[in-house]
């Protein structure tokens, strides 16, 4: 390759403006086949994300947003895998592409920074052949300007004394470092689409903000679309253009950041809000739970997958799915009968906690106690012999 | 990192390493080394003369040659059949074991179905029907040892390349865009070679006692000169006459190298060994 491809290379990777969504998901499925049957892990999402944005996909364990990254990025290869749906990446099909194709794709248009440093990188290689193996291999660089542009990835996340780190082991850095490093790594070939799939998870709470950060103001710097994804709606709240929350499977609520803190429509939402501890409450508050667990993902509950956990259930919510409805703000959407905020939200918790219903006591009153029956209910409930 | 692997070795392990150079060289070097000719037999003293008796340092065997000698020459024997069963036993198995592997599937089935039925033959019945089909000399014994040797390798290369192919570092590796043919050289198979050579100590003591065996058995070359051919010559001494040295003099020596070999595995296995915590 000559100095012209070369350099049009670099400016192809360049911030440019798009016309449109770099990445359009469009009722996208991926679910599982097992010997128990269909596990539905992610069940129908829809959403587009353009150069410059970042979405946060948030929910609890189990809720299939790690493998909705992965699914997308297409590292599913187990052949129980079935997708299906549509998601296209700057107008291409992902669904169904050959691997070869996708390969192509991988490390220069869209990269992935993994959960846990400790075994996303190669034990055996240095950092530094880590990092240019991409260069090398993806923008035929020679192995010196390979090592020019690895040093300047490690200063641009903020590695100290990179020359020396490009000579070292995985195993003589500390967590937080080597999160740096897989940053460096997924950045190396200017991909324009990052995921990041719980990148802090692994990490101390002081790092965490760090890398945060770091991901941040390279996203913007970049101008790459970044999809994160995390189950802490605290981690997201400052640093995301839109947040998806995920449940089950599906999107129960989107809706750009700012709106969504403002006007929580769904009970889930306000339940995972509602769990993270707060600094102004006193010692020994107990921390708000949400009783249950999430449904079985081979057989989903028929009607809202929420239902069985959601202090404002009502029996419509047992047999109906509802749809994702638009809120009064442009672009919110939720999946609720009786909505938090809203007259027929209000008076449904209201009728749960005068009937005593165990998930509404657990909301309100914060009683553990209640919080267990939720899951003795479910537990009840999945059990087809009725012998519990 | 080296001087941490020293303190790791330890006097034991230091004293093991000494041992096999020394094994070792005696063994390349004995051409040029100043010994008697370990074929020629000294006519000036009876047979199974006692150690030190007419300049023979450890005695001479049945056929009046020098034992010392004859020691220092049969490493070599030892010495080939060492590295050749560790290079083919490595290669061919751990070849077998990362593509298995790797490829899982049908692949993985018919590999290790014929490594399956390899490992279920008794090994030393196997090595003695092949060598005495094929001819007993040191080339013979070489492949044979290999061969049985060769499932193991396979087992444990399949075994490690299983649980490195999953990691998220090769998750990371494909999600980068390299090539399976990148990812299986460039990711996984520095991390299987480590267990593999450490296992491969092992074997290397294991291959050392079969040609023993072997050669014990009389299914050795009567030229070729090794420690287990020493220890079969010296049995009807040690049964007829009670004179104990001609056979185990070589006896310990191969207990000595094997222990040796045997122990620096050990600690080579317990330093190289990549725990989750050290990643």
């Amino acid at each position: 390759m000559n100095d012209n491809q070369r350099r049009a290379r670099r400016v192809l990777t360049a911030p440019t403006s798009q016309d449109g969504p770099l990445l359009v998901v469009d009722d996208f499925y991926t679910h599982f086949d097992t010997p128990g049957g269909l596990v539905k892990a992610v069940d129908g999402v829809t959403f587009s994300l353009e150069r410059g944005k970042t979405l946060g996909v948030v929910g609890e364990s189990g809720s299939g947003k790690t493998v909705l990254a992965r699914s997308l990025m297409g590292l599913l290869t187990s052949r129980n895998v079935v997708r299906r749906g549509s998601a296209t990446y700057n107008g291409q099909e992902l669904v169904g592409a050959k691997n070869n194709n996708l390969r192509s794709l991988w490390g220069t248009e869209m990269a992935m920074v993994f959960q846990d440093p400790m075994t996303s990188l190669n034990p055996v290689m240095r950092i530094g052949r880590q990092i240019t193996e991409g260069l090398r291999y993806h923008l035929d660089l020679p192995k010196e300007e390979a090592n020019e542009q690895a040093l300047q990835l490690l200063n641009s996340v903020g590695i100290p004394d990179p020359k020396r780190r490009l000579t070292q082991y995985p195993h003589e850095l500390s967590g937080g470092m080597r999160q740096r490093v897989t940053i460096a790594i997924a950045l190396a070939c200017g991909p324009k689409l990052l995921f990041a799939d719980e990148p802090t998870t692994a990490l101390d709470v002081t790092v965490q903000a760090q890398i945060l950060n770091l991901l941040n103001s390279q996203q913007s710097e970049r101008h790459m679309a970044m999809v994160l994804v995390t189950h802490d709606l605290g981690v997201v709240a400052g640093r995301t253009d839109e947040i998806a929350v995920m449940y089950a499977g599906q999107i129960v609520e989107k809706a750009p950041t700012r709106a969504l803190f403002a006007n929580v429509r769904m009970p889930y939402t306000e339940a995972l809000l509602k769990s993270i501890p707060k600094l102004e409450d006193p010692s020994h508050t107990r921390l708000q739970i949400i009783g249950g667990r999430p449904p079985d993902l081979i057989n989903p509950p028929p009607g809202c997958r929420f239902a069985p956990r959601c202090p404002y259930v009502q029996p419509k919510c047992h047999t109906e799915q509802p749809p994702l409805v638009e809120a009064e703000t442009p672009g919110h959407l939720f999946r609720c009968w009786f909505p938090v905020g809203t007259e027929a939200g209000r008076e449904a918790l209201a009728s749960n906690l005068a009937h005593h219903v165990p998930a509404a006591q657990a909301a309100v009153t914060g009683d553990s106690a209640a919080a267990a029956q939720v899951e003795v209910a479910q537990l009840v409930d999945s059990d087809p012999g009725g012998n519990a | 990192m080296s001087d941490k692997r020293g303190g790791v070795l330890g006097l034991a392990g230091w004293l093991s390493m000494v041992w096999l150079v020394l094994v070792a060289g005696g063994a390349l070097l004995a051409p040029y080394l100043p010994l008697d000719d370990p074929s020629r037999s000294d006519f000036l003293v009876p047979a199974n003369a006692s150690p030190g008796t007419g300049g023979h340092l450890l005695g001479t065997e049945q056929n009046g040659y020098d034992i010392f000698s004859r020691l220092i020459h049969g490493g070599r024997v030892s010495l080939v059949v060492a590295f050749g069963v560790l290079a083919i036993g490595m290669v061919v198995g751990g070849s077998i074991g990362l593509v298995a592997g790797f490829l899982r599937g049908r692949t993985e089935t018919v590999l290790m179905a014929v490594v399956d039925i390899f490992l279920a033959f008794p090994a030393l019945i196997l090595l003695i029907a092949i060598v005495a089909f094929l001819g007993a000399d040191l080339k013979n014994v070489v492949l044979g040892i290999s061969l049985v040797s060769i499932p193991a390798f396979a087992r444990i290369a399949r075994a490690t390349t299983l649980t490195f192919s999953r990691r998220e570092f090769v998750v990371a590796a494909e999600a980068a865009g390299a090539s399976r043919w990148r990812i299986l050289v460039r990711e996984i198979l520095p991390n299987v070679v480590l267990p593999l050579l450490a296992f491969g100590l092992l074997v290397v003591a294991i291959a050392i006692v079969a040609e023993g065996s072997l050669a014990f058995l009389g299914l050795t070359s009567q030229e070729t000169i090794s420690w287990g051919g020493m220890i079969n010559g010296g049995r009807r001494a040690l049964q007829q006459e009670d004179i104990a040295h001609t056979s185990m003099i070589p006896a310990g020596m191969m207990f000595l190298t094997v222990l040796a070999v045997n122990f620096l595995g050990d600690r080579f296995r317990a330093a190289f060994d990549v725990k989750d915590a050290a990643l």
